[in-house]
């Protein structure tokens, strides 16, 4: 998977050599159903994303100025797709009070399950607003890296780092039990 | 505090694609590709008409405009001055050339438009 292997196969695409599109999807398809399922948290319907971006990139092959590597113009131009698709049809999320619900049933029951707590809490994400969800998807998506999140949004670092901090802020204000206590086991 | 967000968040679970997924995106593809590409609306040929249907319009409004202005100084504001504007408008079969434009343009532009 390098960048020369992207550039080889979108030549060939251009220069009309359909066939070579399937290696770039073998080559993406995994990544980019990922990250749409962390912004809608449906395997379906991220499938369903991922495919409309591919097709999005295809039509769009000849605008990779080559300056940027292929895989953040895919990122970039995936990510814009399933925004898009969000605002058109939002993720079906678990509600804030859900949340909360869940939370203060387990608590009292001192029973709050890792698995449960940890749905509930990236489903919270979704319901961030978007600039902030954008940010924290891409973010832990790609495994905590700033530029990449940077450059994908094409947004400066401080940025990111601080709509970060509010998402995180907002996350904790939204489920302080299950992000404040039991701090000491991690 | 923060580790355990970020613990949360980067161990999420890995989404593993159906296997029929390239297959689908490639039969996608493969129909887009066979698609011709819709032709643009030709916005180069449209416009020396626009441009004529335009300057007409402007023309027509001044002489309206004109005759109005005239009328009210010789004779005050009467309904004649409209009974004129009308026969004037009629005389050079305005409303002909006003249907005929957009008979001409609405169902093109709606074409084009659902074509894209």
């Amino acid at each position: 998977m390098s960048t020369s292997d992207d550039q080889i196969d979108v030549e060939k695409v251009l220069a009309g050599d359909i066939d070579a599109f399937e290696s770039i999807v073998r080559r993406w398809h995994r990544p980019l159903i990922n990250l749409a399922y962390r912004f809608c948290r449906d395997r379906g319907r991220a499938e369903e994303m991922a495919q409309e971006a591919f097709l999005r990139a295809y039509r769009s092959l000849r605008q990779w100025r080559k300056e940027a590597a292929f895989s953040t113009w895919l990122f970039a131009l995936a990510t814009n797709v399933y925004r898009s698709e969000l605002r058109r049809i939002p993720a079906k999320a678990i509600s804030i009070d859900e949340a909360r619900e869940v939370q203060d049933t387990r608590a009292a029951h001192a029973s709050f399950e890792d698995e449960d707590r940890n749905r509930a809490v990236r489903e919270l994400v979704l319901t961030l607003p978007a600039k902030y969800r954008d940010v924290v998807v891409l973010f832990y998506f790609h495994e905590m890296d700033i530029s990449s999140a940077a450059n994908i949004l094409a947004l400066p670092e401080g940025t990111i780092k601080a709509r970060l901090s509010r998402a995180r802020e907002m996350l904790r204000s939204k489920l302080p039990h299950a992000l404040n206590t039991r701090t000491e086991e991690y | 505090m923060e580790d355990n967000i970020d613990r949360i968040l980067s161990g999420d679970q890995e989404v593993i694609p159906s296997p029929t997924f390239v297959r689908n995106v490639m039969a996608t593809v493969r129909h887009e590709a066979s698609t011709p590409e819709s032709v643009p609306f030709p916005w180069l040929r449209v416009l020396p008409g626009l441009a004529i249907a335009a300057v007409g319009l402007i023309a027509l409004l001044i002489i309206a405009i004109t005759q109005f202005q005239t009328d009210v100084l010789a004779t005050g504001p009467t309904p004649r001055v409209f009974v004129d504007l009308v026969r004037f408008a009629k005389g050079i079969g305005f409303g002909w050339i006003a249907l005929a434009v957009f008979a001409a343009f609405a169902p093109t532009r709606l074409v084009f438009a659902t074509r894209r």
